[in-house]
């Protein structure tokens, strides 16, 4: 699995929501893309998965250009996370996440016993197994956006396109989904997320792309990428990223930013 | 947990099987004409088995050219609308749909106003009015692809449906007020307002081909529906191409709701109600409901087609009862609905 962004600009028709972006990734790479509101992060979602077409520049997957690839073929590549929205029918869990399975159906068919098993394994690997018979309208956001990743899970992709899929959940939550991450990306899934928590990046991400507000995009290692100089410019917030060691004595990182209390 | 839940699914089904099936026969028995259980029985053992059934002739032809039509287009009438409602519903993602939605009903009923006004026979008020209703959709569809931006499909197509329908509405009325008060006027009125008094056996093959053409590829594809109900481009990102989905949808819907109301006029609320009320029975999954919100508004109409034709002594129009019952229905599901609805 390989998706080769080089020199893109995205937007609407004309009008430009980045600047040029060049990115790669490859299995099992997770790759973080931060930046304030507005800086075009979700446009760039759209338009790697060939829903925008390019202004410039071009997108790969494996080889191919992105919009000449067949939908289906790509769904079974590429399954994309989306923030959880309103659904005006009160579908029950384990219809929504056999859903996923639509790429791997022939163009009549219904999904099998078979899928619908495989679909209970990928609930019970996120801890959603209970959940099977509620009604997904009336879950909590949170556990929707859990059913959300279950689904995509269901499409057994190589890529897995999150746009803020922690923005919703509480803290173990939050927990859960990035250690889901990490674990896909052990089995070789490639990652994409939009967030807007940097030490989610820290936590879980081998590769940043930074979105900054005057369209310019940095992409690089998380090292690279998230110095405290970099971060404090693209926020305009004074960050700090302090270091800490874990259990097993390992480093890890996170970012906070300086606010002035009352002293 | 599983195992219960599948069976007492299959129990609904079957209970909705019985109820239509005790729907029909019950329908056969109501009339001015006594058709006993005894006599039905005699004649559908007659046609099976070629057992001859010695009945008087006046059973015969109440049987097979009044009751019978009527009682198979009645279920066929409910069926279809339902059916296309359902279709149309998970199209536009919203439960409060109708297949009128796109000018479907309007243009019927414009073209059947023409075919009256020109004197035309049944048959060709029955053409007119099918392709009215097919190019009443035609030109919603159009206006919004020409004016529509990818995003906002579904909103576009709502509101140029909202226009074609005022505009046949405007057409409807214009022929209303240039036609002889006489003897046109009340010939297009009645039409207008739905009923099936006048159905004969071959109505039957008008309602039947459009509707199997139609319905062949809702089937086939109705576990897609499904997918959607979630944002476009969540369903491509799913490999469903929701452009060629959703015109295959709207074509097959269309033709099911143009056929039907050229044969019964406008029966209204049947396709917007029936649809959600199975819903609430058997769940969302159009897999299920599809068949099901058939059913369900085959029985249906049945019924209101029998309280029409035999509540009083003068027929009362069809589509004034669907309305009497759906319009507090409606009112009903708003108090009780959730606020995504809307």
């Amino acid at each position: 699995m390989s998706l080769n962004v080089t020199d893109l600009i995205c937007g609407y028709g004309e009008k430009k929501a980045t600047g040029s972006i060049s990115l790669d990734v490859s299995a099992g790479e997770v790759v973080c893309i931060l930046g304030p509101n507005g800086a075009g992060k979700t446009t760039f979602f759209k338009t790697i998965q060939g829903f925008l077409k390019p202004i410039t520049g071009q997108v790969t997957y494996n080889g191919k250009k992105i919009h000449e690839w067949d939908r289906k073929k790509l769904a079974q590549q590429i399954a994309y996370v989306p923030q959880a929205q309103s659904q005006p029918f009160p579908f029950c869990v384990k219809e929504v996440v056999v859903m996923g399975r639509a790429a791997h159906l022939g163009k009549f068919s219904t999904p099998s016993k078979h899928d619908y098993a495989k679909c209970d394994l990928i609930m019970e690997k996120l801890g959603i197994l209970h959940l099977k018979e509620k009604i997904y309208t009336q879950i909590s956001g949170g556990e929707r956006q859990l059913v959300l990743i279950a689904r995509s899970l269901a499409q057994e992709p190589k890529l897995l396109l999150m746009d803020e899929a922690t923005s919703n959940l509480d803290f173990k939550n939050t927990v859960r989904v990035l250690q889901q991450i990490i674990n896909m990306s052990s089995e070789n899934i490639g990652v994409i997320m939009i967030t807007h928590f940097p030490e989610h990046a820290f936590l879980c991400a081998d590769k940043a792309a930074l979105f900054r507000h005057d369209k310019t995009v940095a992409f690089g290692d998380i090292n690279e990428i998230m110095t405290e100089e970099i971060l404090t410019d693209a926020y305009g917030v004074t960050v700090k990223i302090p270091e800490l060691a874990g259990f097993n004595g390992e480093r890890i990182r996170t970012c906070i930013p300086m606010i002035a209390r009352k002293s | 947990m599983k195992e219960t839940k599948t069976n007492s699914l299959r129990i609904k089904i079957l209970l909705l099987l019985a109820l239509a099936i005790i729907a029909i026969l019950l329908s056969f028995f109501l009339g001015r004409y006594a058709l006993t259980p005894y006599k039905i029985f005699a004649l559908l053992y007659e046609q099976l088995f070629d057992v001859p059934a010695n009945l008087e002739a006046n059973a015969y032809i109440v049987f097979y050219k009044i009751r019978g039509p009527r009682v198979c287009a009645a279920f066929l009438i409910g069926a279809g609308l339902s059916l296309s409602g359902s279709a149309y519903q998970g199209v536009f993602r919203n439960p409060m749909v109708s297949p009128d939605i796109l000018g479907a009903t309007a243009g019927a009923g414009m073209g059947a106003a023409i075919g009256l006004l020109f004197s035309l026979n049944l048959a060709g008020v029955q053409a007119l009015s099918f392709v009215f209703g097919i190019i009443a959709v035609a030109f919603t569809c159009g206006i919004a692809s020409a004016v529509g931006k990818r995003g906002n499909m579904i909103l576009t197509l709502v509101l140029v449906g909202m226009v074609i329908s005022a505009l046949f509405q405007a057409g409807i009325s214009l022929i209303k007020y240039v036609a002889d008060p006489y003897s046109k006027l009340p010939a297009i009125t009645f039409w207008l307002m739905g009923s099936l008094s006048s159905i004969k056996a071959n109505d039957l093959l008008i309602i039947i081909i459009p509707m199997a053409i139609g319905a062949v590829p809702l089937f086939l594809l109705r576990w897609k529906i499904n997918l959607l109900s979630f944002s476009d481009e969540e369903a491509e990102s799913m490999g469903v191409n929701t452009t060629r989905i959703r015109r295959i949808i709207i074509i097959c819907a269309t033709m099911i709701t143009a056929s039907v109301v050229s044969v019964s006029g406008i029966i209204g609320w049947v396709g917007l109600i029936i649809p959600h009320l199975t819903r609430v029975i058997v769940g969302p999954d159009y897999k299920i409901l599809l068949p099901c919100s058939m059913l369900v508004g085959g029985t249906y109409l049945l019924l209101v087609d029998d309280v029409a034709r035999s509540l009083m002594a003068m027929e009362i129009p069809l589509g004034i009862l669907t309305a009497i019952i759906g319009g507090p229905f409606f009112i009903y599901l708003l108090y009780r609905g959730r606020s995504e609805w809307l």
